[in-house]
């Protein structure tokens, strides 16, 4: 049973695992940096979407309820579009492909997208969340 | 009936205080029968529990509607087992389900503690009832499932029909016991540092506990990626939703502890390490609730959606910040004996473990709680979707694959060099064939090939461990193959219950690697008779058929399958439109074979007869499953007990009996 | 009816918890068998640990001499734990009951 093996090896022990440890901390970090640059869209209400346009970037994402009697659904295309409102600011929205099961009238939804150059918003996915609060899984759209 | 429900909550919440105090109070003046009396609290709360319950299963069963809750997750038209598994369905019922399971275990762990450190046992008892005490409160105040109405409505809302399938009835409670699980280590390790008296910090005596919460939530974890596959219809088994990572953050803490133990065990280190990772592990399952249950993360704006979550942050950071405060005090009790010997040993590499595993398990934390950090920071919600998971988690990932190769090749405490170096070699031999293989048979993607020629070199070393190990024991006792195989496993259960579970996560991570990047999907719009080829498939539409089921419009299309020449036989994939006008779900059409599923779901129909369909190549995702399986299997064993030898030691050499040592 | 079912519940409930409380019994000595507990648990990881060493060796992942060196280390912590038991089991007649169970190494 060895306890702490004295002096020179022991520091140079130290040594390795402090460099070590200061590797992987960095190699985490920029990990994430990068994650983060490839993975990242921004929050934002109808409201101020409408306000911002142009200053925001151009994948956000956008959370409402499906305003009633908007919805129109072409089914040769698969083309949907309906009018997203967060209460106050409505916007129309454009989405083409597949629609997730809870997508309804009144429901809550999350786009990602961005706006078009007609002011809608053209948007690549499209979730839809359960009306109950709490909810084991969220069905989502699929890829 | 109800009230009988609320009272026996009341009951239990006031049992639980009770035994807090007198479990103080009794191991400060040490009066053993007020330790008694709180031991027997507790069990009268499970028992009170038991029957709140027993009168929320009756009411669903009945379908009282005057029940708030049955009302809500019940209706006429559901099948009874579903209408019972709506008991966890919703926020009341599964706090009520957590405060059980919580229940059960305190009683189950009281009674091993009294038997293995019976000086544990005041602790233990107060920090499990303190933990139920928390649950006891939200349940009678603000997630009360006996909340009633005056006037029974007709019909209940029932569930949403996603929930009802076999998988998504198994895969809460088996997260709970998971989940819950994770608070028994928890309180072990908090009175055994109250106590002062283990050097170990309680953790050898968590070990067991950790074990089988890992088991379970590595269970719950593949019920619910199974779920998500066959129910959702989006084909794909984790999305890196935050209630999923919920679940795989202490899932993530359990296993890196699981190795770790093993260095305190043999070496009397890192106990203040392990201790750690046991307070983590319960925080990180307390934050996975309240993940799960506020709003937090999925609206757009608030940061907290209810009371609820409020008060799950607080008991949170509070009890945090009490066990850290605890272990803080006893710090200098838990230093280590010893120091690692070398850097080339198994102790190393399990650190290494460990390090990469937090890396993860730090990572699915921060792309989860992104939006608030930003939001706090920036004032800006910024969302980091699956990507921001998909460019951070396979590299560390990658390093955690070498590991799980070289670990088993190097030996405790010091390794040589040219000893591992030979060993090196069979495995490596075998992981480079494989990549070849694969090269030649035309996979060029560099990641997936990097992952398969390791997972080759890992699963090399797995069986040259088998294969070196049967060897020694037919050397020794001239055994048989197979017999010298099952005894090798039997005398080593947790090294080669271990190996086994590596084998498990080598299955998992080919099915993984396979069905995510070599998927292929389609859209095609067909009308009847047509066809559209996906993969090495070749889909025909054969027409639309209408039936009713279970309260739902089931409309079908008719497919059959054929692979080249031969004809693979008819599938059918529907859509399920339940009568409440409102919700709608997908039958999959599924064909599972072990090289890839055809995976084909109805999106939408015409009044002509033509069917738009999404269909889907997903390759190997049956490997994921059977690993899931193998893994289990592999757990099994390794949780077996080691046959107790009494008051003799089962092998002790002779020689260190017979002389005073060397 | 509701509320008789609660009354007796609650009756039985205080009547269960608070039951020790009368039968003051003079709490044991603990000391002993948590020490004896801890002990066996002691020897418990010294022979798994002796167990797996030879195990690694026999499967070559050690020299020799590493093994040697490791291996009487082990045995020396695993006959402590032993003889510590030992004097706790029987501290008056100096007995060891282990003695008689020895068997060759696996």
């Amino acid at each position: 049973m060895s306890p702490a093996v004295g002096g020179r090896s022991a520091g140079r022990q130290t040594l390795v695992f402090a460099g070590g440890t200061v590797l992987i901390v960095l190699s985490l970090a920029y990990l994430v940096y990068g994650g983060i640059q490839q993975g990242a869209t921004y929050w934002v209400t109808v409201g101020e979407l409408r306000q911002r346009a142009p200053s925001l970037p151009s994948r956000v994402r956008l959370g409402g309820t499906v305003a009633a009697g908007t919805v129109r659904w072409d089914d040769a295309h698969r083309h949907l579009s309906f009018v997203i409102t967060d209460g106050a600011s409505t916007l129309p929205v454009r989405y083409t492909g597949v629609v997730p099961d809870i997508f309804a009238e009144g429901r809550q939804v999350v786009v990602e997208g961005g706006i078009a150059r007609d002011g809608a918003f053209d948007a690549t996915t499209l979730l839809a969340k359960c009306p109950t609060k709490y909810n084991p899984a969220d069905p989502k759209s699929p890829r | 009936m109800a009230s009988l429900g609320r009272f026996a909550m009341l009951g239990a919440l006031v049992l639980v205080l009770y035994a807090i105090a007198a479990a103080v109070l009794g191991a400060r003046a040490r009066r053993g029968e007020l330790v008694a009396s709180a031991v027997r609290a507790l069990g009268g709360s499970a028992a009170l529990l038991a029957a709140a319950a027993v009168v929320l299963f009756v009411a669903l069963g009945t379908r009282d509607y005057t029940f708030q809750y049955v009302a809500a997750h019940v209706d006429n038209a559901q099948p009874l087992v579903y209408d019972l598994a709506g008991f966890w369905g919703g926020m009341e019922g599964s706090l009520l389900l957590w405060a059980l399971v919580l229940a059960a275990y305190s009683l189950a762990a009281v009674r091993a503690v009294g038997r293995a450190q019976p000086a544990l046992v005041p602790g233990v008892v107060a920090v499990l009832a303190g933990v139920s005490a928390f649950f006891l409160v939200l349940l009678t105040t603000v997630a009360s499932p006996f909340a009633t109405v005056p006037f029974p409505a007709a019909d209940g809302a029932g569930m949403n029909p996603l929930l009802l399938n076999p998988w998504m009835a198994i895969h809460p409670p088996t997260l709970y016991l998971g989940y819950v699980g994770l608070t028994v280590p928890f309180a072990l390790v908090v009175a055994a540092l109250v106590s002062g008296r283990a050097a170990d910090g309680g953790v050898l005596l968590a070990r067991r506990w950790m074990v089988w919460a890992w088991y379970c939530l590595s269970m719950g974890l593949w019920f619910g990626a199974k779920w998500s596959y066959v129910v959702l219809g989006w084909g794909g088994y984790w999305a890196w939703d935050p209630v999923e990572n919920a679940a795989l953050m202490p899932w993530l803490v359990a296993t890196a502890f699981i190795h770790s133990v093993m260095i305190q065990e043999r070496r009397e280190m890192l106990s203040r390490w392990n201790v750690v990772l046991v307070i983590l592990a319960f925080g990180l399952s307390i934050f996975g609730t309240f993940l799960t249950r506020s709003g937090v993360l999925s609206s757009v704006h608030s940061f907290t959606q209810s009371s609820i979550g409020t008060l799950f942050l607080v008991f949170l950071a509070g009890a945090m910040l009490a066990a850290f405060a605890i272990v803080a005090w006893r710090w200098d009790l838990l230093r280590s004996r010893y120091e690692l010997d070398a850097a080339l040993s198994r102790e190393s590499a399990f650190l290494l473990n460990n390090v990469l595993f937090l890396a993860i398990a730090l990572a699915v934390f921060l792309g989860t709680v992104f939006p608030v950090i930003s939001e706090v920071l920036t004032g800006r919600r910024v969302n980091v979707g699956p990507p921001f998971f998909n460019h951070v988690i396979p590299p560390i990932a990658v390093g955690l694959l070498v590991l799980m190769g070289v670990g088993p090749l190097l030996a405790w405490r010091r390794s040589s060099a040219d000893q591992l170096r030979r060993n090196f070699l069979a495995p490596g031999a075998a992981g480079v064939a494989l990549g070849a293989v694969l090269l030649a048979a035309g996979v060029r993607a560099p990641g997936p090939l990097l992952i398969f020629t390791l997972v080759g070199f890992v699963a090399g070393t797995i069986v040259l461990e088998f294969a070196r190990g049967i060897r020694v024991r037919q050397s020794l006792r001239g055994e048989g193959l197979p017999r010298a195989l099952v005894a090798l496993v039997a005398r080593n259960r947790r090294r080669y219950g271990g190996y086994i579970v590596h084998f498990g996560m080598l299955l998992l991570l080919c099915g993984l690697t396979g069905s995510s990047v070599f998927a292929t999907q389609r859209l095609a719009t067909l009308a009847p008779g047509e066809s559209a080829a996906v993969g090495p498939y070749r889909v025909r539409y054969d027409g639309l058929g209408q039936t009713t089921a279970h309260g739902a419009l089931v409309v079908g299309a008719r497919l059959r399958v054929f692979e080249g020449a031969r004809d693979d036989g008819p599938l059918i994939a529907a859509r399920n439109l339940f009568l409440n006008g409102r919700d709608a779900t997908s039958s999959v059409a599924l064909r599972s074979t072990p090289r890839d599923d055809l995976y084909i779901t109805l999106v939408g129909w015409a009044q002509d007869g033509r069917a738009t369909l999404r269909l889907l190549v997903n390759p190997l995702v049956m490997w994921m499953w059977a690993g899931g399986f193998v893994l289990s299997v592999g757990a099994i064993v390794a949780m077996l007990p080691e046959a107790r030898p009494g008051t003799a030691p089962a092998v002790m050499p002779a020689r260190v009996l017979g002389t005073a040592g060397r | 009816m509701t509320a008789a079912i609660t009354v007796v519940l609650a009756a039985a409930a205080v009547w269960y918890v608070l039951a020790p409380l009368w039968r003051r019994s003079v709490t044991p000595d603990r000391g002993a068998s948590d020490e004896r507990a801890r002990l066996v648990e002691e020897r418990e990881v010294a022979l798994r640990a002796l167990r797996d060493l030879s195990l690694d060796h026999a499967t070559g992942k050690m020299s020799d001499a590493d093994y040697d060196a490791l291996r009487s280390r082990q045995e020396a912590a695993a006959i402590d734990a032993l003889r510590r038991l030992d004097a706790l089991d029987a501290p008056a007649s100096g007995v060891r009951p282990a003695a008689a169970n020895a068997r060759p190494p696996e």
